[in-house]
């Protein structure tokens, strides 16, 4: 039977009823950060969460599955493995043919979509609303039965060993940022964050059938994972098929929560690197910054806007317009329940050389912190940041993600409603205290890449 | 049964494989689909003449604005062709008291975006913003739209991409067959125009300026708003932007009367193209024509898709093609069908036969239930997801405004193509495919195409730039294996050795008269994995005398040494085996005129170029011990850039050897090969001395 309301006790019956207002009342929302996104919660006995979030006004509904099986649970050793589902989820299962998720949905119209990265592994399927019953049908069929043999093991190993190869032959400054990420964290105390999620070569290779089935086993059962439903559906409807889909799947084994100690500062390092894919020489900085939770994220998401994002940018205009940079970005590097990372980037215009360039890269971050910054900037930052965040909750699949983003980084899916206001009530003190705190280029550690000569 | 398979086998007998233990369940069905009401579309009749239909929605702050006018490419100037898509790209780029650069920063500080486009029928401009940002885009809509900058400086920069875009399409078949294709089935109709790079190029400022005046006018105009906006508040907004502008409705479009399709197949000759791009198809109807939805089920099971018939008869098991499918173009007034396939020259006219077959039978059989259930699902769930977002649904609602579709259109299309019965695509198919009136175009080489497609329906040859050809004007004429080296220039030429645009290694090659014979010499050096000299002897008349080639080879030594002489070639090689240097005596009878198979790029530079002319060149090939014949086609003029400079070449495929090899050879005397390409690797050879 499914538990509903105890099992959250921040969840009042006062939020459902505003969240039903918001759907009744409609009104023009200028002056609101975003629109309230109501939604119901409940859990079934086998630990897996449920997010209602019913729509009536679209004619798609978005089904989202996230498990708690990012990379940082892997073993080094078998680094790529949580990777790894990112294909063998589409490798079939009990009523399932080999492909059939992903092509009975694309026959129908739909889009599935699949992304493992250091925290979490999220699949998304969106449907037109008719087939509501077929996308839950799916997700419960690989929750419960997923073929995991040598033969689908195999097939998606080789797949990511080509994602691999074509990082390093064709993604410039990839495979760099990666590992420059991974190296801010300290190997004994935080063994989670401090490899790629990508794999190595070897490490991908050493991934046989059963460590594929114990990582599963482990890790894609109900109690890890949390089903979150969007767009054009009847809320009683889709209770009925989630427990008949869902209900039956065992529950998995309860494991230790992940550990990660904080990220020592890094005492300022820089390396040279070579890139045989760089078109160019570029620079990059990296930054230690505190896990997303943290108060000081939302002025750190505007400090990426003001870096980063659009012609205006302090990046662009410092770096591009003056002719020094090709191109820049900049920007938090994945959100994390564990310590994060920001990280500046420059690709060097031609006879710029890249000490020069570093020494410039880490200016925009002190302009920050200084008295450069201006109220006018924040201003259209905050635009910036707040249509990003409205346009990220159109979709029935980017509701869901939300939502879920909202449950996994804080605790809370409410906070869909609460974050972005957190963003913009951000001040100039704020910005100028945090870009001091966390983006001292003192602290950073910096890379220099070079194209590797021909020879 | 292999020993691999076999243990594919037994894995899937292994408990807790959990495929082979449970009976499969199937997928559960689709429920009922019914017409939407929401959102309501609220509509109001400005007093210039504009029409603003508002569709509110207050999920989230957000609006999104559609200005479309009635400007689209079919109203291009003649001779001007492209003034429509021109116009397009410069109305963001300034206007009102902003730069280009002005603009973008303005949109991009609010959080927005705007962007213009033209198809054939109209000019969109459309606009994203956050909803207190309102007032700001429809100020920028309406800068960009009635006082365009156009500046100088712009219009030149936006004309000259995209007449380049233009020109970098026409060098691409599957460009051209669709060019000529529609050109082919609109014919007399205005539909018919089609941007060249020579149109583009004539269109200056004060056409832009005279097309904006004739066609950018507030009667005809719709403005469409979807989201977080209320009538009398959107109303207000496009009332300050947009009140001031006046004009009356501009010229229609003249009724479009059907002319009769040509008959047959359009060839278009393309020397030396390695595919055939295939399209064929006819117009359809009107905008507002209720066999659309049956046509749109018709295209999905004909071609849209990895599963429509096409792919799966040319894909599949005959694996001819991946490139394969339909589609159909919707416009005010006519529209056209089109099933399209790019395969492998060898197989173009067994791939017609096929589609004729596939388009034959939608015509004449009913679709089968489960077949016709797919394809209406699949077309009415992608109609959902395309409407999933303000902007994604102020653009449909603006498009079928344009087109004159009611205001239902929307709400009721999902039970409209879930209701097509197999009757009506039947029927639809035989109107938008008729068994008379079909036109088909093919892109290719027609020295190659003319006779097997000739074998299905009569064959009209055209030029690229459309003129026609006649069958012995494309016929590659047998040349002579005739080598003039009386103007022989002793020369060195060094060629890179270039891959994935990294240089891996160089050839040296030089030539030179000695006594009564001529000798070539070529080093050629590719990292590790080869090294080897070359060295060819012919006589002044061009005959074969000698080859010695030494080097190493994956560090194993080969040499080969061979006399020619008369009827007979004879020597030794011992080249790299699986098992070591292997050891072979050469002592074989010879046709006349015969060359080594290492000599073929020595020869060039001699022999009597002219496009479309062919060699058969016998050559004993010594790594087999054999004689083979070569086939030379110099098919093609173009231009090339190599390291070396930009020359005008003739492009001479080589064929009957192992692998395909292209020669660029300049058209100018001396004549010179300044680029080799491998079909089958991206290994190229470029001139770098000039």
């Amino acid at each position: 039977m499914p538990v509903t309301l105890a099992a959250f006790p921040r969840f009042s019956a006062q939020h459902r009823l505003l969240s039903l207002l918001a759907l009744l009342v409609a009104a023009p929302l200028t002056g609101q950060g975003v629109g309230r996104i109501g939604f119901s919660r409940y859990m079934l006995t086998n630990g897996l969460e449920v997010t209602l979030a019913p729509d009536r006004s679209t004619q798609v509904v978005g089904v989202s599955v996230w498990y708690d099986a990012g990379s940082r649970l892997e073993p080094v050793a078998k680094a790529g493995l949580a990777r790894l589902f990112e294909r063998l989820m589409f490798a079939g299962s009990a009523n399932v043919p080999p492909g059939g998720h992903a092509t009975l949905t694309g026959d129908l119209g739909g889009r599935v979509g699949a992304i493992v990265d250091e925290e979490s592994a999220r699949f998304s399927t969106v449907l037109p609303s008719s087939r509501l019953a077929l996308g839950l049908w799916l997700e419960a069929n690989r929750m419960g039965s997923l073929s995991i043999t040598d033969t689908t093991v195999g097939e998606a190993r080789l797949e990511l060993v080509e994602q691999l190869r074509d990082q390093l032959d064709q993604e410039p400054y990839a495979a760099v940022i990666a590992s420059a990420v991974a190296s801010l964290y300290d190997t004994l105390t935080c063994p989670g964050y401090a490899h790629a999620p990508l794999g190595r070569l070897q490490s991908i290779t050493g991934i046989t059938t059963a460590d594929a089935r114990e990582f599963f086993r482990a890790h894609y059962a109900p109690n890890r994972a949390r089903l979150t439903l969007t767009g054009d559906f009847d809320t009683t409807q889709a209770r009925q098929l989630i427990a008949e889909y869902f209900g039956p799947l065992p529950r998995g084994p309860e494991l230790a929560p992940f550990a990660c100690a904080d990220a020592p500062p890094p005492a300022a390092r820089t390396a040279r690197v070579t890139d045989r894919t760089a078109p160019a020489v570029a620079v990059g900085q990296f930054f230690p910054i505190p896990p997303h939770a943290h108060r000081d994220t939302p002025a750190l998401e505007l400090l990426e806007v003001i870096m980063s994002q659009g012609g205006a940018s302090r990046l662009n205009t410092a770096l591009v317009r003056e002719a020094l940079a090709l191109g820049t970005q900049g920007g938090v590097l994945g959100q994390r329940r564990g310590p994060g990372a920001f990280g500046l980037f420059a690709i060097a215009a031609q006879g710029v050389a890249a000490d020069s360039l570093a020494a410039r890269l880490g200016a925009p971050a002190r302009w920050a912190a200084g008295a450069g910054l201006t109220e006018a900037e924040v201003a259209r930052a905050k635009r910036i940041y707040r249509a990003t965040a409205v346009s990220g909750r159109e979709r029935p699949a980017d509701i869901a993600a939300a939502l879920q983003h909202a449950r996994m980084f804080h605790d809370d899916p409410e906070a869909v409603n609460t974050e972005v206001d957190r963003v913009l009530a951000v001040t100039l003190e704020d910005l100028r205290r945090v870009a001091g705190t966390w983006l001292n280029p003192g602290a950073a550690l910096t890379r220099i890449v070079s194209p590797e000569a021909a020879r | 049964m292999t020993a691999r398979r076999f243990a594919a086998t037994l894995l899937l007998a292994v408990p807790g494989s959990l495929t082979a233990q449970q009976p499969v369940v199937e997928p559960p069905p689709a429920a009922p689909v019914t017409a939407r009401t929401e959102p309501r579309a609220q509509e109001a009749l400005l007093p210039n003449g504009m029409r603003l239909i508002l569709l509110e929605q207050h999920r989230q702050p957000v609006v999104s604005i559609a200005l479309t006018v009635p400007a689209g490419s079919v109203f291009d100037p003649e001779g001007r062709e492209g003034t429509a898509d021109l116009l397009a790209a410069l109305l963001t780029r300034g206007g009102g008291t902003r730069s280009a650069e002005q603009v973008a920063q303005a949109i991009e500080g609010a959080g927005g975006s705007l962007s213009a486009v033209a198809d054939p029928d109209q000019l969109t401009l459309q606009a994203d913003v956050l909803s207190d940002q309102a007032a700001l885009a429809l100020e920028l809509m309406a800068d960009a739209l009635l006082r365009p900058a156009l500046d100088s400086a712009e219009v030149a920069a936006q004309r000259t991409r995209a007449a380049s875009s233009l020109a970098g399409g026409l060098g691409n078949p599957g460009t051209i067959a669709a060019r000529v294709f529609l050109i082919g089935t609109y014919r007399a109709s205005p539909y018919a125009r089609r941007a060249s790079p020579q149109s583009v190029a004539a269109i200056t400022r004060a056409d832009l300026l005279a097309f904006h005046k004739a066609r950018v006018r507030p009667a005809g105009a719709v403005l469409v708003i979807t989201g977080d906006l209320t009538l009398v508040e959107a109303r207000r907004l496009v009332l300050q932007a947009f009140g001031g502008w006046k004009g009356l409705r501009p010229a229609g479009l003249p009724a479009v009367a059907p002319t009769p399709a040509p008959q047959g197949i359009i060839l278009v000759h393309m020397g030396g193209a390695r595919e055939a791009n295939i399209v064929l198809g006819a117009t359809t109807f009107a905008g507002t024509d209720t066999a659309y939805y049956a046509t749109a089920v018709l295209n999905r099971i004909l071609g849209d898709g990895r599963t429509g018939r096409l792919a799966r008869s040319l894909g599949g098991q005959r694996n001819w093609t991946r490139a394969t499918g339909s589609s159909f173009l919707r416009t005010v007034r006519l529209g056209v069908f089109q099933a399209t396939a790019a395969v492998p020259l060898e197989v173009a006219d067994s791939t017609l036969r096929v589609m004729y077959e596939e388009v034959n039978r939608l015509r004449t059989e009913l679709v089968p239930a489960r077949e016709l259930e797919r394809a209406r699902e699949s077309v009415a769930g992608s109609f959902a997801l395309q409407l999933q977002t303000a902007s994604q649904l102020a653009a449909a609602t603006a498009e079928a405004r344009l087109l004159g579709l009611p205001g239902t259109y929307i709400g009721s299309y999902r039970p409209r193509v879930l209701a097509v019965t197999a009757a009506q695509v039947r029927a639809a198919a035989r109107r938008v495919l008729p068994a008379t009136g079909l036109v088909t175009v093919v892109v290719g080489d027609a020295t190659r195409l003319h006779a097997p497609l000739s074998a299905i329906a009569p064959v009209r040859i055209f030029a690229q730039d459309g003129r026609p050809l006649t069958p012995e004007q494309i016929a590659p004429a047998a040349g002579a294996l005739r080598l003039d080296f009386s103007r022989l220039v002793p020369r060195t030429d060094s060629l890179a050795i270039v891959a994935q645009a990294q240089t891996v290694g160089l050839q040296v090659a030089s030539l030179a008269r000695a006594g009564d014979s001529l000798t070539y010499v070529e080093q050629t050096a590719l990292g590790t994995v080869l090294s080897q000299t070359t060295t060819l002897v012919f006589d002044t008349a061009g005959r074969m005398r000698r080859l010695v080639q030494v080097g190493k080879v994956r560090g194993q030594d080969t040499r080969i040494d061979l006399l020619y002489s008369g009827d007979r070639v004879q020597g030794a090689t011992n080249l790299p085996g699986a098992d070591g240097p292997r050891h072979e005596e050469v002592n074989s009878p010879v046709p006349p005129g015969v060359m080594d198979d290492n000599a073929i790029q020595a020869i060039l530079p001699f022999l009597p170029w002219a496009l479309n002319t062919r060699w058969e060149i016998p050559v004993f090939a010594s790594g087999e011990n054999r004689i083979r014949t070569l086939s030379l086609t110099a098919a093609d003029i173009t231009e090339v850039t190599v390291p070396a400079g930009s020359f005008e070449c003739y492009r001479a495929d080589l064929e009957g050897g192992s692998q395909r090899v292209s020669f660029y050879v300049t058209t100018a005397a001396p004549h010179r090969v300044v680029r080799v390409e491998l079909a089958s690797s991206p290994i190229v050879f470029m001139a770098v001395n000039p």
